[in-house]
């Protein structure tokens, strides 16, 4: 009990006690002592229903002491005439301590009842506020919140970091401040047991540390900074209480995203698989063709028509440069995955680079229409030259790809803010819905049956690379069909100054 | 076609550990009338190139014995053979690096055949060039025209300004056309050797050069970019 109650306490029992003597002075005249006795007796229950069994008990024999000094003759004096007068001392002490301790007892009942009514209820109230997070960072931050609220003051949660030390995840971090604090928090961690102001481990800590503890496991520690002397062996009882529960959720938190990980795991392996007999027959249908056309070279070259062995010989080559773009993509893939990839930014320009990518695709393009549209004082970009030229290659290639024989694809390029802006359109047959995140996963394939070539690496390998640049791309339908893919580099200020050249009247010296 | 059409066939030492491009390379150049020589290591190609004397080297850089650029340094100590290296797709930085080695040009796997006679015949032309006692003082291709001697340019039956830097630029190409150009290289010479870094004078002039002699200047005939390695003159065949 502290101080300031047992002083509220004596106060209340010496108020009660005044006013019983009150009465009894005033009722001397006309009853007996049993009478007094009664009044006496009345207040010794009241001060044990308000202030418990200790008060009880000094009441009891102060009420005996005072009747005895003030009523029974000689007054004012302990000394006692009649010795009858002893009984009457005795019944009336045992009688009041009986009535205090029975009172005091219901009374204690009472408020043990209500405790637990307090503490099923935040137990409840936390257990439904952990059901419906899902992580373990939410589930932590609603547990050190209902706990804050519920002692009044300040708590936080830590969980062991990257390197195993103790970090506070959620909370007020002020709490595992100071150094008592966080070595209290360690020892919690380490030993499984409360740690902190209460317990003196260490001497100094000013919080209550409480271990999360789900099975045989410590998954953290719940810490509590409280009004010194609000959190008291009760107090503690249910702090114990609440963080048991929260590593139960917690536990059931990691197990889920165990699960989780384990059905991603799964499903990567069936892509890894769908991957491999996608790529295998990809390398598969150009080798074929070309060990089919030398075979044939071979065994009936000389009875040929030239003009078969020409198609022949062209069929080879064809082939053989659709297997090198095949494999030079996976490489290119696996190297922007791998994250070894070195982005070589250097200042470039878009014209220069674009250029390059119809040079190397204009067999391929054939007669392909291809609009280009570039505002004369396009400023330079930072980029990676290899990088983007294969950006820009698969951006055509992949337009090319899909769209009809006549339509033109429009390459335009733009400021837009901070922006370099690159779009390339189509009329071809546009996006479904939904494809727009899609077009970008590695090996998507839209409309695999259509027979266009290719194993749905190009625009993967557009997203790493311009990823790598810091910039975006997206894809989407033009409103009159086909689809448009827009890519935004940044351009970063834009290139030192030049120094000007003086520029002569004309460089034709020699006329 | 005949080898540059001499009398006396070109040598050529092909330095390649590769069976399957050896065989077909034998084939094709000695279809097309040159003297074919092997080494099947980079030690071997040394040796050979000591002996043979060859009209030209063509060196894989991914040879198992040595790096492909130590070859390149070794054999520019001592002969100014031309030197065309075959390299892997996605090297730029290795083409850069033979280049700057003294390499006359690269070849990229898998490439065609007509793609490496063409290079073949602009390095032995260069050879061949630098050995003549003046320099021609005339280069042509189509209605494009540098007339050395006058500083004069001329593109598409007009004549055409240019700043200083510009004509010194398209003049460095066009004397080495045919032949891809680094980046570092052409900053160095243009500009000079505290420019190196200033990749974007080089963009800014080739945009500049473009305009002014393109017929389209985002689809050069000219002015062709290597992408990741520098610039090359188109060549007349």
């Amino acid at each position: 009990m502290s101080d300031r109650r047992r002083a509220g306490a004596a106060v209340g029992v010496a108020l009660i006690l005044a006013v019983c003597t009150a009465v009894s002075a005033w009722m001397r005249p006309h009853f007996d002592f049993a009478g007094l006795t009664m009044v006496y007796l009345l207040g010794v229950a009241v001060a044990a229903v308000a202030f418990g069994r200790g008060p009880a008990v000094v009441a009891s024999i102060v009420s005996v002491a005072l009747f005895d000094f003030l009523f029974v003759p000689p007054r004012y004096t302990f000394e006692v005439a009649d010795a009858q007068y002893f009984v009457v001392f005795a019944v009336m002490l045992v009688v009041a301590m009986l009535i205090g301790t029975l009172t005091a007892r219901l009374r204690e009942q009472r408020e043990e009842s209500r405790t637990r009514e307090r503490r099923t209820e935040a137990l409840y109230r936390l257990t439904h506020d952990l059901a419906v997070r899902s992580t373990a960072g939410e589930l932590l931050r609603a547990a050190v919140e209902r706990v804050a609220e519920l002692f009044g003051g300040r708590a936080a949660a830590l969980v062991p970091g990257e390197g195993g030390a103790l970090t506070v995840v959620a909370g007020d971090a002020g709490v595992a401040g100071p150094e008592a604090d966080r070595a209290a928090a360690a020892w919690a961690f380490s030993n499984g047991q409360s740690a902190g102001v209460l317990t003196g481990i260490p001497a100094g800590a000013r919080a209550v540390h409480v271990p999360l503890i789900a099975g045989t496991r410590v998954l953290g520690v719940l810490s509590l900074e409280a009004e010194p002397g609000s959190v008291g062996p009760d107090e503690q009882e249910l702090l114990r209480a609440l963080s048991s529960q929260t590593a139960l959720a917690l536990e059931r938190c990691r197990l889920a995203e165990e699960a989780q990980r384990i059905r991603a795991e799964i499903g990567m392996e069936r892509a890894r698989s769908a991957l491999l007999s996608s790529v295998s027959h990809d390398l598969r249908t150009p080798l074929a063709a070309i060990a089919g056309a030398a075979s044939g070279l071979r065994g009936a070259g000389e009875s040929l028509p030239a003009g078969a062995r020409r198609e022949l010989a062209q069929t080879i080559s064809d082939e053989a440069e659709r297997l090198d773009r095949l494999i030079g993509n996976l490489l290119e893939m696996t190297r922007l995955e791998s994250g070894t990839l070195q982005v070589r930014k250097e200042w470039h320009s878009m014209e220069d680079i674009v250029g390059a990518a119809l040079t190397r695709l204009e067999r391929e393009l054939g007669g392909r229409t291809v609009t280009l549209s570039f505002p004369r004082e396009l400023p330079l970009v930072p980029a990676d030259d290899v990088l983007l030229e294969a950006v820009v290659r698969n951006l055509i290639e992949n337009a090319h790809k899909y769209s009809g024989a006549g339509a033109p694809i429009e390459v335009t390029a733009s400021v837009e803010g901070p922006w370099m802006r690159l779009d390339v359109a189509d009329h071809g047959i546009g996006l479904r819905e939904g494809e727009d995140r899609l077009v970008f996963e590695k090996f998507y394939r839209g409309n695999p049956g259509r027979g266009v070539p290719g194993v749905g690496l190009g625009l993967a390998i557009c997203k790493g690379a311009v990823d790598a640049h810091g910039g975006s791309i997206e894809a989407a339908n033009r409103s009159g069909g086909g689809s448009r893919f827009t890519v935004r580099l940044p351009l970063e200020g834009g290139p030192p100054p030049m120094e000007p050249e003086s520029v002569p009247a004309s460089a034709r010296s020699g006329t | 076609m005949t080898a540059e059409s001499s009398a006396v066939p070109a040598v050529v030492l092909v330095i390649e550990d590769e069976a399957a491009i050896r065989k077909f390379l034998r084939v094709a150049l000695e279809s097309q009338g040159y003297h074919y020589a092997e080494a099947t290591s980079a030690e071997e190609g040394l040796a050979q190139a000591g002996t043979r004397a060859p009209d030209l080297v063509l060196l894989d850089l991914g040879l198992p014995d040595r790096d492909g650029l130590e070859v390149v340094r070794r054999i520019r100590e001592w002969s100014s053979v031309p030197i065309l290296v075959l390299t892997a797709r996605g090297r730029e930085r290795d083409k850069v690096q033979a280049l700057d080695a003294g390499a006359d040009d690269y070849v990229t796997k898998p490439f065609s055949m007509p793609e490496l006679l063409a290079r073949m015949r602009v390095a032995l032309r260069h050879r061949a060039r630098a050995g003549a006692l003046e320099e021609e003082s005339v280069f042509e291709r189509g209605s494009f025209r540098i007339d050395f001697a006058r500083r004069r340019v001329t593109a598409r039956g007009a004549d055409v300004a240019l700043t200083p830097i510009e004509y010194r630029l398209v003049a460095m190409l066009a004397r080495h056309a045919g032949r891809v150009l680094t980046h570092e290289f052409l900053l160095r010479e243009v500009w000079g050797p505290s420019y190196t870094e200033q990749h974007h004078y080089l963009r800014v002039y080739m945009a500049q050069l473009r305009h002014k002699l393109e017929a389209e200047p985002a689809r050069p005939r000219l002015l062709l970019t290597e992408t990741g390695v520098g610039y090359r003159m188109a060549d007349g065949d």
